[in-house]
């Protein structure tokens, strides 16, 4: 740990010489020591918060594992149409919930279609309402949560009472309500992608709150800082002062949140799928197909009704477990001290 | 004790408001909806001297304000409105609801049981042991436990010991034959029938109050009290047991009251997987048969509960930790 410290230490005084070496004004008058630009080259990198915990991060072979899944996975959901083998919607009267085989890689469901390339195209919902989701929730959270930590007063106390009362709600709940009473109302507008829009909305609209009182509570800490107080003083506006001042000291943080809540809205994705209120049927979502196979284990021992068992739910687990482990990563990474 | 009171009262009020304005929500978002519960009702061939009678009947043919103000005197007197769904047309979803919660209730009620019972104690012997080859491996179970999914090891779970080993049945929920208030199981179907959903919830609660429970057992030991407590040369077991143990109640209460609360929410999925009738399924099936009213019902019947469960705790909490109340 010691030598990381140096490094992280050290460049400040010695990217101070490059710049004056380096200037255009310095260049200009053709002064230049070469052997002074050797012996400074190398670290010139300056080391800042974000790099040291790009660096940390690499060593956590759990994260970065983890982080190639969710690359795998991603990229599997976007080239869907070129990953899978076989149409996801063609039922195959001829094979009826079939065993895995050289056309059909994990078997074929009660309407025999092909489990592979339905699985490939049912990561797309919980992905694309996880992350949407997420980056929603992270903006209005922390836009709320930051704006009544650093103005305080009656700002402060409004939106924390509105944030007490969403808060209240347990979240899955009105997402059941919403979904069940306005489920097909997106869907004239948006064609079949109405529910997914539908779904990242509600979860975005439930899911803030912790993160608000979270940022909120952040921003609190942070405005009594002097770095606030010399922006305050010298001028920088507010809004300045959360952009440049504030965020920047949150980001770490805002992104192991980030992880975290991922996987909860995945999780309440996969549950109303479950429920029958994700993406309509036939189109394939991962909890509806772990819940098909599952409903069907008592009537008897076929190969494509564990198939459609195991592997959505494999697929579901590795990918919560891999945002956990980014999640924990990234908190490693930022706070190092969290580890000891 | 004034301080107590006035929290409580103050937590109380904060309470209805927020019941309120939720009971207002769900009214007016029902309400905004695209469906008609007559339309429902009557089909899609009803013609129009009928729907204006139904409608006269529910009194929904009012001005909204006149509805909203008929919702809210119905739900003081217990009246969550009338199920639309063909096989209970009518009925008070009160009722409706009455009937299956208990279910749910006895499934939450079993596995918060068991994963205290397992819990607790793994969590304690990690403490004892920590770093030791005990708390590593119980503590990897416990989290693996904790951080599996419900939708994934309920289904795998069905798969291996009931589809392929057959020892638990797949799914299902005998309630017959519950002896003492319907309290205890007999020995037999239903029994059999409850081993695998109520382990199964039970897995990922133990896995949350063995981890967190290690967490608030390191942190009292390592309090200057427990260390004073060893120095005056109590025994071993006094110590963990009379001080440590006793320390670790309140932190402990804080995360079992929002479990609580959210008991019977946590039982939904593994209700659909087992195709236990409680309110999960209760709340599927009128899903699927587009019975709003009962989902509505479900809906708030649900968050009160959370919402009263969290006010105790706040409560208990003020009782046991006079710092709250300041």
């Amino acid at each position: 740990m010691a030598t990381t410290e140096d490094q992280r230490l050290s460049p400040p005084s010695v990217t101070g010489g490059t710049a004056e070496l380096g200037s255009p004004a310095a260049a200009a008058e053709g002064i230049s020591s070469p052997i002074l630009d050797a012996e400074i080259g190398a670290p010139t990198r300056v080391s800042s918060p974000l790099r040291d915990a790009w660096r940390r991060f690499r060593h956590n072979w759990a994260a970065m594992i983890s982080l190639g899944v969710i690359l795998i996975i991603v990229i599997m959901a976007v080239f869907a149409p070129f990953m899978h083998t076989s149409n996801p919607l063609n039922p195959n009267y001829l094979y009826l919930n079939g065993a895995p085989n050289g056309s059909n890689w994990f078997g074929t469901d009660g309407l025999g279609r092909d489990i592979y390339s339905r699985i490939v195209y049912g990561l797309r919902p919980p992905l694309l309402v996880g992350l949407i989701g997420t980056a929603i929730t992270v903006i209005v959270g922390t836009g709320i949560g930051i704006t009544a930590g650093y103005f305080g007063g009656v700002i402060d106390n409004l939106l924390s009472r509105f944030t007490d009362l969403i808060f209240a709600f347990p979240a899955f709940l009105l997402a059941i309500l919403v979904v069940s009473l306005y489920g097909s109302v997106l869907d004239p507008v948006f064609g079949g992608a109405g529910r997914v829009i539908l779904l990242t909305i509600v979860f975005a609209g439930v899911s803030w709150p912790p993160l608000t009182r979270f940022v909120r509570s952040l921003a609190l800490g942070l405005r009594e800082q002097q770095f606030v107080e010399a922006a305050r003083t010298s001028g920088s506006s507010s809004f300045k002062i959360i952009w440049r001042h504030l965020l920047p000291n949150i980001y770490g943080l805002l992104l192991v949140q980030a992880s975290l809540i991922t996987v909860g809205i995945i999780y309440n994705e996969t549950t109303l799928s479950i429920f029958g209120l994700g993406v309509a049927p036939p189109n394939p979502d991962l909890g509806q197909m772990v819940y098909d196979g599952a409903s069907q284990l008592g009537t008897g021992v076929q190969a494509g009704i564990f198939a459609e068992t195991i592997f959505p739910a494999v697929f579901l687990a590795v990918m919560l477990l891999a945002f956990s482990f980014i999640g924990d990563g990234v908190r490693d990474a930022f706070d190092p001290r969290m580890n000891s | 004790m004034i301080n107590l009171l006035s929290f409580t009262v103050k937590r109380l009020l904060a309470t209805v408001v927020v019941v309120y304005i939720i009971v207002t929500v769900v009214f007016f978002m029902a309400h905004a909806s695209p469906y008609n519960p007559i339309k429902i009702l009557l089909g899609q061939h009803a013609n129009q001297q009928n729907v204006a009678a139904l409608s006269r009947k529910y009194g929904l043919n009012q001005p909204v304000g006149t509805q909203y103000v008929n919702y809210i005197g119905g739900l003081l007197h217990g009246n969550l409105g009338y199920a639309e769904e063909q096989s209970y047309l009518g009925d008070p979803v009160s009722s409706i609801i009455s009937t299956y919660l208990p279910v749910t209730m006895k499934l939450g009620g079993y596995a918060l049981l068991l994963s205290l019972i397992v819990g607790l104690p793994v969590g304690l012997v990690s403490a004892l042991y920590q770093n030791s080859v005990v708390d590593h491996g119980g503590q990897s179970i416990m989290i693996l436990l904790y951080v599996i999914p419900t939708f994934v090891l309920a289904p795998i779970s069905q798969l291996i010991f009931g589809a392929v080993l057959h020892w638990l049945p797949v799914s299902g929920w005998g309630d017959s034959g519950w002896s003492l208030f319907g309290l205890i199981p007999n020995p037999g179907q239903s029994l059999q029938e409850m081993i695998l959903p109520v382990t199964i919830y039970a897995a990922g609660l133990a896995g949350f109050f063995a981890k967190s429970f290690r967490s608030f057992m390191l942190e009292v030991l390592r309090q200057d009290y427990i260390r004073t407590a060893r120095a005056k040369g109590l025994k071993s077991r006094v110590v963990i047991y009379g001080h440590a143990v006793r320390n670790t109640l309140l932190p402990l209460a804080s995360i079992v009251g929002p479990v609580v609360a959210y008991l019977i929410l946590g039982a939904f999925i593994i209700e659909l997987f087992f195709s236990i009738p409680g309110i999960a399924y209760l709340a599927a099936t009128s899903i699927i048969n587009s019975d709003y009213s009962v989902i509505e019902g479900i809906t708030l019947v649900l968050v009160l509960f959370v919402i009263f469960v969290n006010m105790l705790t706040d409560v208990f909490y003020a009782l046991v930790d006079p710092r709250v109340r300041l």
